[in-house]
C-alpha cells in the first residue's frame, strides 16, 4: 500500500490520502441522493428495489408527480411562494443593505444585530415564534399563504442583505463620488452607478431567496392551514411517513431540478459580472443555512 | 373582587385554575355563550361553579355529574348531551343545492377510498381537497385556534366533540339533506350519546382498540392468553418490531387496560385520577425501553411489510392492510388481530360539518354519499378496512365467504359491541391537560 | 453627497418588518409562556409585561420535569449533537482542507461537487437513506455484505441485523452528520481558503516541519472559522426534529425539537412548548453570541481592508 507507506513517512506533506477522503465523502455525500433520484425512474412501486426504467412516476395516468392533484398543487404552491418571498424580501433587503453599510449614527448596531439574529435562529424556535404570533397578535392575517409567504421573508431577509453588503463593499464608493464629480445628482448616482453595480448581487440573492423558500420545511409547515397551503418539502415530509410510492422521488427529482437550475442560472450571471467565479460560488453556497 | 388579571395577588398555578373548569378564561369570552350558562365573562376563575355540583349539600344527595371546559356537561353513556341549535349558528337550509367546489376535508391520512374520493367528484362535479392530521390531538388543537377552516371534518370521536364544542366549530346538520343516514345507519348511532338526535354529527366508522400482530413471525396464542395485553411485556424477543399507537388516549389506555383485565375488573378508561394516568404512563416508558417501541399509526403498512410484529392496533388497520396492502406474495391471513370482548374500547367516529364552511350543503352531499350503502361498502373493502355502521352491512358473511380471513374476525365491528364495550370520552380540562402532560413525558423517552 | 438622513430611511422597512416578525414574534412566545391557557388548552399570552406570571412558569416547568423526563431528552439532544458535530469534524475539515489546498487544477470542480449537497433539500437526502436503510434496500444491503453492520452491531450501535430504522440513536446520529455536513465545509473551506499561503511558507522557510507548520500557523489561522462553522450547524441540529421523525420512530431517540414539536403543533400543550422554546433559545444564546460577534469581526476585517 504506497499510500499508507507515504501516509506514515510524511502524514502532513502528501495530499493523497486527503484527496482519498474527499473522493470517499463525495461518493457518500451524491450517492444516497442519485439513488433516490434513481427510483423516480423505478418501473414498479418498490423504493428499494430497482426493476426498470420508466417515466410513469412523472407522467403515468396515475399516482404520478403530474397527475396527482396533490403533488402537482404543492409545487404550484412552492413556486407561488417563492415568486411572493423574491419580490419582497430582494429590494426589501436590498434596502436594508444598503442603509446598514452607510448609516452611521445611533440604532445602525442594533439594527445590523437584529438583522443578524434570524441567520443564527434555529428554525423550530423562528417556527414557534411566527406561529404564536399569527394565532394572537395577528389573529386576522391567520395562518396559510400570507403567513408562510412573511415567514419565509423574515429569514431570507438576511441572506440578501449580507450578499448585498458584501457587494456594497468590494464596489467601495469611488464610482459614485466619480459620478457625482462629474455632476450626477446624488439619486442618479444612485439609480444609473451603484444600482447597475450591484446587478449581479441583486440576482444572486433574489436565486438564493427563491431556493431557500422552495427548501424552507419547518416555518412553512408551521404556518400553513390546510391542502391549499401545503408545500413540495411539506409534502415530501408527511408522505414520506406514509406510504410513499417512486411519485415522491419524482416529485424531490423536479423540486431539486428547479431549486439548481435556479442556482446555476444565478451563478452564471454573477460569473459574468464578478472576477471570480470560485468566489461567487462559495458566496452563493455558504450563506445558506 | 380582585383584579382576575392581577397574578401576584392571586398566586393560583395553572392547573388549579383549570381544576376549577367552569370559568372561561378571558381568550375565551363568549365563545359558547349559547353552550353554557356561565360563558360571557372575563373572570377567569371560579364564576361559574361545577355545574351541578353546585352545592355541598346536593352532593350528599346524587352523584356529582363530571362538568367540562366552560361548565358543559361531559357526555357519557348515563348522560348524554343535547347540543342547542343557536340562532347564530344556523344549518343549511333543506333544498339548498351544493355549492361548487372545491370540497375542503380535515382527515386522517389513508382513513378515505381514493376511489371513492374520485366517484363523488366526478358525481357531483367538484373538487375534494384533503388535509391530514396525525392525531386527534393534533386536530382537535389546530381546529381550536381558530386559524383553519374545512368545510368537512372527519376521524374524531366522542373524546373531543366537548373541547369542539366548547369552541363553536361544530355546525348544525340539516337532515333533510342526509336521506341515506336515518336510512342506512345502526339504530344505535342514530341518536348517540355524545350527540343526541345526531343534531351535529354523522357517524362514519366503527372501530375497536386492540392488538394486531403477524401470526407468522409470533408463535404464541394471543388470544387465548388470560391477559393478552400482556403479550407487550413479553415481546422481548420481537425487540424492534413491536409498537403501539401514537394516540394519546389509546396507547395510555394500554396499561390501564392490562391492569383491569389482570385484576378482573372494568377498566376506567376516562380517569381523572393522577396516579392512574402517571402509573400508565410509567408503565408505557417501562414498555419502551423493553421493547424501543414504535409510536405510529401506519401499522397498516409496517404490520403487511413485517416491519413490525406486533402492534396496537385500531380494527380497521388490520383490514385495510389486509385489502390493500399486503405485498406480492404475503397472504392476508399472516395478519392476526384481537379485541378485548368486554370492557374494551369500542367505539365510533364521525363527520362533522365545521362551522366556518363555506359550502355546508357540499358538505352535506358528501356526508349522505358516504352512507350509501355501496359507497360505504367500497370504502370498506377497497380501503381503508374500518366496519362502516350500516344496517346492511353483515361481517358474518364476508367472513363465511372468505373475503375477511378467520384471523381477522375481530376487526369486524357488530353493533351489539357498543353495548359490552367502553369509549374514551371527553375529559375535564384538568383530566385533558393530565393526560397530555403524561404523554408528552412519555414522549420524552 | 447625499442628504444623511436618506440611509436611515432606506434601512426603516427592512428593520420595522424584522422589529414586527422577528421580535415581536418572539416577545409573544414570552408572554405565552409567562401567560395563561384556557380551559381548552389554548394559549391566552399575557401582553403586559406586569401580568407577567412568573408562578405559572414556574409551575410549569415542574410539570415539564416530570422526574425528569425532559432533562433526559435534553441531555440525549446534547449528546447527539455532540457526536454528530465531533464526526461532521473528522470528516469535513480533511475534505474543506483538501479543497482548499491541494485540489490545483480539479479545484473548480471539487468545489461544486461540495457545494451540490448543499442545495439539495435536506428532508430529500433523509427521504434518500430512508428508503435505502430499510430492511431490503441498496444501503442496509451495502453494509451487510462489506461487515460494516457488523462492525455496528459489535460495537452495540445497532441492535438486529438491517434494524437500522428501528430506533437506532447511531442511525440518527450518522444523519444528522450527513444532513448536516455540507453546511460546516463551506464555510471551514472558505476559512481555510482565506489563510494567507505566505505565512506557511514562511513558517516553512523558517525551518517548521509541515507538522508543526500545520500545528502552529495553519490551524490556529483556522480556529475561528472552524468555530463559526461549527457554531452554524450546532445551532440548527438542536431544533431539529425531523431527522429523528423519519429515521426513526420511537420515543427513545426523541431530542428537544420533538418535545417542542410535539407540543405546539402535535398537541394541545402550547404553553409548555413556549416555556421550551424559550429554555432553548436562551440555552444557545451563547452559541448566537459567539457567532454573532465573529461575524462583526470579520465584517469589520472586510470593511478594513
Amino acid at each position: 500500500m504506497s499510500l499508507l507507506a507515504s501516509f506514515f513517512r510524511n502524514p502532513w506533506g502528501r495530499p493523497r490520502w486527503l484527496a482519498v477522503i474527499t473522493t470517499i465523502y463525495i461518493v457518500w455525500s451524491i450517492i444516497p441522493v442519485s439513488i433516490a433520484i434513481l427510483f423516480a425512474f423505478n418501473a414498479s412501486r418498490s423504493r428499494s428495489n430497482f426493476t426498470g426504467f420508466s417515466m410513469r412516476w412523472f407522467n403515468g395516468a396515475t399516482g404520478s408527480a403530474f397527475h396527482d392533484e396533490a403533488l402537482r398543487h404543492a409545487l404550484i404552491h412552492s413556486l407561488e411562494l417563492a415568486v411572493l418571498s423574491v419580490i419582497v424580501a430582494t429590494p426589501l433587503g436590498l434596502f436594508l443593505a444598503l442603509g446598514l453599510q452607510r448609516w452611521r449614527g445611533r440604532g445602525a448596531g442594533m439594527t445590523n444585530l437584529l438583522m443578524l439574529l434570524p441567520l443564527v435562529t434555529p428554525e423550530i424556535v423562528m417556527g414557534v415564534a411566527l406561529l404564536l404570533l399569527f394565532i394572537s397578535v395577528f389573529g386576522f392575517i391567520g395562518l396559510g399563504t400570507t403567513a408562510q409567504a412573511i415567514g419565509q421573508i423574515t429569514f431570507s431577509l438576511s441572506y440578501v442583505v449580507v450578499i448585498v453588503r458584501g457587494r456594497l463593499v468590494s464596489i467601495g464608493k469611488d464610482y459614485e463620488e466619480a459620478a457625482a464629480d462629474l455632476g450626477a445628482p446624488p439619486f442618479d448616482a444612485l439609480r444609473r452607478v451603484l444600482l447597475p453595480l450591484l446587478g449581479p448581487a441583486i440576482i444572486a440573492s433574489a436565486a438564493i431567496v427563491f431556493a431557500t423558500s422552495l427548501d424552507d420545511f419547518v416555518i412553512t409547515q408551521y404556518l400553513s392551514n390546510g391542502p391549499d397551503t401545503q408545500t413540495v418539502p411539506m409534502l415530501l415530509y408527511s408522505v414520506s411517513r406514509g406510504a410513499p410510492t417512486p411519485a415522491l422521488n419524482a416529485l424531490a427529482t423536479i423540486a431539486l431540478v428547479i431549486t439548481i437550475g435556479t442556482l446555476v442560472a444565478a451563478f452564471l450571471v454573477f460569473r459574468r459580472f464578478s472576477s471570480s467565479g470560485g468566489q461567487a460560488a462559495t458566496e452563493i453556497a455558504t450563506l445558506d443555512l | 373582587m380582585q383584579h382576575p388579571k392581577d397574578p401576584r395577588r392571586n398566586p393560583l398555578t395553572r392547573r388549579a385554575l383549570l381544576a376549577r373548569a367552569g370559568g372561561g378564561a378571558a381568550g375565551l369570552a363568549g365563545a359558547a355563550g349559547v353552550l353554557a350558562g356561565c360563558a360571557n365573562t372575563t373572570t377567569p376563575v371560579g364564576a361559574c361553579e361545577n355545574g351541578s355540583a353546585g352545592s355541598p349539600e346536593l352532593a350528599k344527595i346524587v352523584e356529582p355529574k363530571l362538568v367540562g371546559p366552560l361548565g358543559i356537561p361531559l357526555p357519557r353513556t348515563d348522560n348524554a348531551v343535547t347540543w342547542a341549535l343557536a340562532d347564530d349558528n344556523p344549518m343549511v337550509k333543506t333544498g339548498t343545492k351544493p355549492e361548487g367546489g372545491p370540497l375542503t376535508i380535515y382527515n386522517y391520512a389513508d382513513y378515505l377510498d381514493p376511489k371513492v374520493k374520485k366517484q363523488f367528484e366526478d358525481r357531483l362535479g367538484v373538487k375534494v381537497k384533503i388535509a391530514t392530521y396525525n392525531s386527534a390531538d393534533e386536530a382537535v388543537s389546530k381546529l381550536s385556534s381558530g386559524k383553519l377552516s374545512f368545510d368537512l371534518v372527519m376521524g374524531l370521536s366522542a373524546s373531543s366533540i366537548v373541547r369542539l364544542q366548547a369552541k363553536r366549530l361544530m355546525q348544525p346538520l340539516n337532515h333533510e339533506l342526509l336521506p341515506h343516514f336515518a336510512k342506512n345507519i345502526w339504530p344505535q348511532l342514530q341518536d348517540p350519546f355524545y350527540d343526541r338526535g345526531a343534531r351535529y354529527t354523522v357517524p362514519y366508522v366503527a372501530w375497536a382498540t386492540g392488538i394486531g400482530w403477524r401470526n407468522d413471525k409470533l408463535s404464541e396464542d394471543i388470544a387465548g392468553m388470560d391477559v393478552p395485553w400482556d403479550i407487550f411485556w413479553n415481546a422481548k424477543a420481537y425487540r424492534g418490531k413491536v409498537g403501539i399507537l401514537d394516540d394519546s388516549r389509546d396507547a395510555l389506555c394500554l396499561p390501564i387496560l392490562r391492569d383491569a383485565l389482570r385484576a378482573g375488573v372494568k377498566a376506567e378508561i376516562n380517569t381523572e385520577d393522577p396516579k392512574v394516568v402517571e402509573k400508565a404512563g410509567a408503565d408505557l416508558t417501562a414498555l419502551s425501553k423493553l421493547l424501543n417501541l414504535r409510536v405510529a399509526i401506519d401499522d397498516y403498512q409496517t404490520l403487511p411489510d413485517a416491519k413490525t410484529y406486533l402492534h396496537q392496533s385500531w380494527s380497521g388497520d388490520l383490514l385495510g392492510a389486509a385489502f390493500y396492502y399486503m405485498p406480492k406474495g404475503v397472504k392476508p391471513d399472516v395478519l392476526s388481530f384481537w379485541a378485548q370482548p368486554t370492557g374494551g374500547v369500542v367505539s365510533n367516529d364521525y363527520f362533522f360539518c365545521q362551522r366556518s364552511s363555506k359550502r355546508p350543503a357540499l358538505a352535506h352531499a358528501f356526508i349522505d354519499f358516504m352512507c350509501e350503502q355501496k359507497v360505504a361498502f367500497e370504502n370498506f373493502t377497497d380501503f381503508t378496512g374500518y366496519t362502516p355502521p350500516q344496517r346492511a352491512f353483515d361481517g358474518d358473511t364476508l367472513l363465511k365467504r372468505g373475503l375477511i380471513p378467520q384471523t381477522l374476525a375481530a376487526a369486524v365491528i357488530a353493533p351489539e359491541q357498543f353495548g359490552s364495550g367502553d369509549q374514551q370520552l371527553s375529559l375535564t380540562a384538568e383530566g385533558e391537560s393530565l393526560w397530555q402532560q403524561t404523554w408528552q413525558t412519555f414522549k420524552a423517552g | 453627497m447625499y442628504p444623511r438622513w436618506i440611509w436611515r430611511v432606506a434601512a426603516l422597512p427592512g428593520t420595522l418588518w424584522l422589529s414586527v416578525f422577528f421580535l415581536v414574534a418572539f416577545y409573544a412566545v414570552i408572554c405565552v409562556a409567562f401567560g395563561n391557557s384556557d380551559t381548552l388548552q389554548q394559549p391566552v399570552p399575557f401582553w403586559n409585561p406586569l401580568d407577567w406570571n412568573v408562578g405559572y412558569v414556574v409551575q410549569e416547568l415542574r410539570n415539564l420535569w416530570h422526574g425528569g423526563a425532559v432533562l433526559d431528552v435534553f441531555l440525549r439532544t446534547v449528546k447527539y449533537v455532540v457526536i454528530a458535530i465531533a464526526l461532521s469534524l473528522l470528516i469535513g475539515f480533511p475534505v474543506a482542507y483538501f479543497a482548499a489546498r491541494h485540489a490545483g487544477r480539479w479545484r473548480g470542480i471539487v468545489l461544486m461537487l461540495l457545494i451540490i449537497p448543499f442545495w439539495i433539500n435536506y428532508l430529500m437526502r433523509m427521504i434518500a437513506w430512508q428508503s435505502l436503510l430499510a430492511p431490503d434496500g441498496y444501503g442496509s444491503r451495502f453494509f451487510h455484505d462489506t461487515g460494516i453492520e457488523w462492525v455496528f452491531m459489535q460495537l452495540g450501535l445497532l441492535e438486529t441485523q438491517g434494524g437500522w430504522l428501528q430506533g437506532q440513536s447511531s442511525a440518527v446520529v450518522l444523519a444528522l452528520v450527513y444532513g448536516y455536513v455540507p453546511y460546516l465545509v463551506l464555510p471551514l473551506y472558505a476559512a481555510l481558503d482565506r489563510i494567507d499561503r505566505r505565512t506557511i511558507e514562511a513558517a516553512r522557510d523558517l525551518g517548521a516541519t509541515p507538522r508543526s507548520a500545520f500545528m502552529r500557523v495553519t490551524l490556529p489561522q483556522a480556529v475561528p472559522g472552524l468555530l463559526a462553522g461549527l457554531v452554524l450547524i450546532t445551532l440548527p441540529m438542536f431544533g431539529d426534529y425531523y431527522t429523528p421523525d423519519l429515521i426513526s420512530t420511537t420515543t427513545a431517540t426523541s431530542m428537544i425539537g420533538n418535545q417542542i414539536d410535539g407540543r405546539v403543533n402535535g398537541g394541545s400543550e402550547k404553553v409548555s412548548g413556549a416555556v421550551l422554546t424559550i429554555f432553548l433559545s436562551l440555552f444557545l444564546l451563547v452559541l448566537m453570541v459567539y457567532y454573532l460577534r465573529q461575524t462583526r469581526s470579520a465584517g469589520r476585517e472586510v470593511e478594513a481592508e
